[in-house]
């Protein structure tokens, strides 16, 4: 799946991934293609500017940390960040519900 | 050869970013732990290190592609604040030009042009929109005078409106091209 097709729900992706640990960019784009079981195949580097404005509005915090003698940005969910996932996460399901309902025909 | 791909990749981005004013240092060195992330995993896989450094750049995306992002992000609010000083430009040089004696056709489109240019310097895209916020208000006060006054003349905002606007469209362009000149020019010195 191609980035066209996630304009949207990005952000709500980004803050799933790192709503468990904090994580680094590329760390992050493996959750995602793990997670989606390779179907979200994004082009990486259109990431970090989506990271960065969820770091501008206040959901997501970042720091650097040095692992192995490698300096890497980690990006960690807010407070307000798990407010705002927890928020995502209600419209989402129920906009995934009612799409299900409406192509397979249910009542 | 290896790493150069990478370093060669880096300093295009930099270049990308700041062409568009994007502060490059944490974004380039962002890049740069995660091509190497890239690079290892791919190697780990059984890649060829030379493989898996175009693998890691393939699927990073092209430098001008991730900066023109950059750009749309950060760029998204500045556009919107510009907007104010050129609702302000455009509705000062309006109550000018509607003053009863004012008569100065030449003044009054040496205003919109310099003032939508240097309303222009500060947009690195849309140009227009600085256009539409000075160049509407001329035409708009002409249509709502008509109307009061004389609605036979409604018709005749419309010409000028879009004299208008094209005098601004040339400004805010002209600004917004001079600014990413200059950005260019800089960057290749």
């Amino acid at each position: 799946m191609q980035g066209e097709a996630l304009k949207g729900h990005l952000d709500l992706l980004l803050l799933a991934a790192v709503e468990h640990r904090p994580s680094h960019g590329y760390a992050i784009v493996e959750t995602l293609r793990q997670r989606s079981g390779g179907a979200f195949n994004l082009t990486e580097g259109t990431l970090y500017p989506a990271l960065h404005r969820l770091e501008h509005a206040g959901w997501v915090a970042s720091s650097w940390s040095d692992q192995n003698g490698r300096r890497r940005r980690v990006y960690e969910l807010t407070d307000r960040g798990r407010e705002r996932l927890a928020e995502r996460q209600r419209e989402w399901r129920a906009f995934a519900l009612a799409v299900n309902h409406t192509v397979e025909g249910l009542a | 050869m290896s790493g150069d791909r990478i370093e060669t990749y880096l300093s295009g981005l930099k270049r990308e970013l700041r062409i568009r004013w994007v502060p490059s240092d944490r974004l380039v060195e962002e890049t740069r732990g995660h091509l190497a992330d890239a690079v290892n995993a791919a190697v780990a896989r059984g890649l060829t290190p030379d493989a898996a450094e175009q693998e890691a750049l393939s699927r990073f995306g092209a430098a001008r592609t991730v900066a023109e992002q950059f750009a749309a992000e950060r760029y998204r609010r500045l556009e919107w604040i510009m907007l104010a000083p050129a609702l302000l430009v455009g509705i000062s040089i309006a109550m000018i030009d509607a003053r009863p004696h004012w008569d100065d056709t030449g003044i009054t489109v040496g205003m919109l042009l310099i003032g939508s240019a240097l309303l222009g310097l500060g947009v690195t895209r849309r140009a227009w929109m600085i256009a539409l916020a000075v160049g509407v208000w001329i035409p708009g006060w002409m249509v709502a005078h008509s109307l009061v006054e004389k609605p036979a003349l409604v018709a005749s905002a419309v010409p000028v409106g879009c004299v208008v606007l094209a005098v601004t469209m040339a400004g805010a362009y002209l600004g917004m091209g001079v600014r990413r000149l200059a950005t260019y020019s800089g960057q290749r010195v």
